[in-house]
């Protein structure tokens, strides 16, 4: 697409100052004409309505689950909570055990995040710093598995760990989630922008290497880490196959297994205590997003973009 | 009078350092010795391991039991040969989750790449608030599949949800979203209709509901890294809006769309909690897709070589039609760097 600069006039960049923030775009001119105009506020419309089709669903459950159970299937549909039967989330934990719901899903999804982000931060500085044979095809390999669907591993993992008897533990989704190639392949990227030189200068200075990991690169890459965290405490939060596989006491049951149960038990004569649950689960999602969502951002662009 | 270059020696009494010690021109390191060399094995061992054994190994095993004769809740992994692939190659149910989980894909992506488009563009020339509407299209990222399809199958269901909020407006033929069961148009093929299932139309909104905001955010990254001085050049030539975005901004963004294609495109070949949760298989399986099949054949039918068969062909699948898009993703990056 070649544009004849050559008879370009002067590149706006020459006039106004360059002010490339990371968040928003550079300046620009802006001729305002009445198309200019129209254009500005029809995109600022566009863009308002898009927003409230975005929230409308999660709207209608709050609304919804504010509701007398016995209506809410039949009224219409309300963006505005007109009863306010706050009882409802009261009832969540006496019709089911929702306490440990989410008791569970919080010990399973804190416990894997850590040992997430201490395998991820060594296999990606061995993968990023170190040299050793073979070292590009291990990564390939590793990163390749990626891809691989659960369906295909999840029946040897359930037989093994029956075996060893963690069938129906918060263990058996715990330990066989430390190991992690999105993990690994970020904090490889992290490490990979610091400087080889940092290394050298400690060991002059006569550390090994276990410091040079642990006191030189991982302070510097803790960025990198919380951006593991982030994205690893989302996905595991919110996870329900291995749960569904490999838990049958409902007093195991991380959450989002516990909703399943929860619809299918108050489904169809009352969605709006199911509703209520859903909210319940909403809201440390949404609060882990606001605090983190520069992380979750940038995970998503270096897992997207690069690499 | 020449000049000679000789090299210093080191003054008497100068104690040389590590530094000087190395040979000049290698890099200087400090050579790793014993547990310090066995290192980086030590950091990777764990995860690699675990790795090595536990999936690739375990794909291995899977592999082995599609063609084995454990077909009842008693192992047997005695050899029987591919009649489970056979047998699957004629199964309707099979069929049909292939044919939807494919169709799936293709308006899913569509869905997300388009509508994460849109949004990316209208976000470009908003710089208002920018933040605020790009944490406002991502949130449903964050939600569990779980929570969308509960929410959505109670959104879409024929008798309540939206169809309420259309009977009020006035629409005479309320949409039976998930509960249809037919299939447009209707190319038979073999034992199955090649074509889209309407139900599967619903799922379709609800995924794509939660995953636009991921395209649009890489979308958006796209955007603004296209300068406003090619832009403005291209004004000055005489080109319109519409043609900036048509000729010079859409193929800049080629590699994001590849990115997409890639990343959404392996999560929905892979769906399982969104229709388990919120359709199930489906009347005549018009939502049905392997992972789910692969499921209730292993867990609930206890059919452990069907299920495993299933799974293998889901793998081959996401493989098959993932390689290409990488393919080109590399490409397409090392077009770039030149």
């Amino acid at each position: 697409m070649a544009v004849d600069a050559l008879t370009s006039r002067p590149a706006s960049s020459d006039v106004t100052p360059d002010a490339g923030l990371p968040d928003s775009p550079p300046p620009r001119e802006r001729r305002r004409g009445p198309r200019q105009l129209l254009s500005h506020y029809g995109s600022l419309a566009l863009l308002l309505f898009a927003a409230a089709v975005m929230l409308a669903p999660l709207l209608w459950a709050v609304s919804t689950s504010l509701r007398v159970p016995a209506e809410s299937f039949t009224l219409p549909p309300q963006w505005l909570p007109t009863d306010f039967v706050w009882e409802n989330y009261l009832a969540v934990f006496e019709v089911s055990q929702f306490a440990r719901y989410l008791t569970n899903n919080i010990i399973v999804t804190v416990a894997i995040v850590l040992g997430q982000m201490a395998t991820a931060s060594l296999a990606g500085y061995a993968f990023a710093k170190l040299e050793f044979p073979g070292r590009k095809l291990l990564f390939g390999l590793v990163l390749a598995t990626i891809m691989v669907p659960i369906q295909v591993t999840i029946v040897p993992v359930f037989i093994l760990i029956t075996q060893i008897g963690w069938a129906d533990t918060l263990l058996s989704l715990i330990v066989p989630a430390w190991p992690t190639a999105f993990g690994t392949f970020l904090m490889r990227q992290y490490f990979k922008t610091v400087p080889d030189e940092l290394a050298e200068a400690a060991s002059i200075d006569g550390a090994g290497q276990w410091q040079i990991f642990y006191r030189v690169y991982l302070p510097l890459a803790k960025p990198g880490l919380a951006v593991v965290a982030i994205l690893a405490f989302n996905y595991h939060w919110n996870e329900f196959f291995r749960p569904l596989v490999f838990l049958s006491s409902p007093e195991n049951f991380t959450l989002p297994l516990g909703l399943v149960n929860l619809q299918g038990y108050m489904g169809t004569g009352s969605i709006s205590i199911v509703l209520a649950g859903i909210v319940i689960s909403l809201i440390p999602v949404l609060v882990i997003f606001i605090i983190a969502q520069r992380f979750v951002i940038e995970g998503l662009m270096r897992g997207g973009l690069k690499g | 009078m020449s000049v000679e270059v000789t090299p210093q020696l080191p003054v008497e009494g100068h104690k040389e350092s590590a530094l000087e010690r190395a040979p000049v021109g290698r890099k200087r390191r400090h050579t790793p010795k014993g547990v310090e060399r066995a290192m980086p094995l030590l950091l990777l061992l764990p995860s690699v391991i675990a790795i090595g054994v536990f999936v690739y190994g375990f794909i291995a095993w899977t592999g082995w039991v599609s063609v084995s004769n454990w077909t009842t809740f008693v192992q047997d992994m005695s050899y029987r040969g591919f009649t489970e692939y056979t047998r699957l190659l004629s199964d309707f149910r099979f069929l049909s989750g292939l044919r939807n989980v494919i169709v799936f894909t293709i308006l899913f992506v569509g869905m997300c790449a388009l509508v994460g488009l849109l949004l990316a563009i209208l976000l470009d020339r908003q710089p208002w608030g920018q933040p605020i509407w790009r944490n406002l299209f991502l949130f449903p990222l964050a939600i569990s599949f779980v929570v969308t399809g509960v929410v959505w199958q109670w959104l879409l269901n024929p008798s309540a949800g939206v169809n309420i909020l259309l009977d009020q407006l006035g629409v005479e033929n309320l949409p039976m979203w998930y509960v249809s069961t037919e299939i447009i148009p209707g190319w038979q093929w073999g034992q199955i209709e090649v074509a889209i299932p309407v139900a599967l139309v619903a799922v379709v909104l609800a995924a794509g509901w939660q995953m636009s905001g991921f395209a649009m955010a890489i979308y958006l990254a796209g955007l603004q890294g296209v300068s406003e001085d090619l832009r403005e050049a291209a004004r000055v030539d005489g080109a319109t809006e519409l043609d900036i975005y048509r000729r010079v901004i859409l193929p800049l963004l080629r590699p994001m769309t590849i990115t997409i294609v890639i990343v959404l495109g392996h999560i929905s070949l892979k769906t399982f909690d969104l229709i388990f949760v919120m359709t199930g298989s489906g009347t005549g399986y018009v939502t049905d897709v392997p992972a789910v099949y692969m499921y209730e054949a292993t867990f609930r039918a206890n059919q452990f070589a069907r299920g495993a068969a299933i799974s293998v062909v889901l793998l081959i699948l996401v493989v098959a039609l993932m390689a290409p898009a990488v393919w080109a993703r590399n490409k397409t990056e090392e077009g770039a760097r030149e």
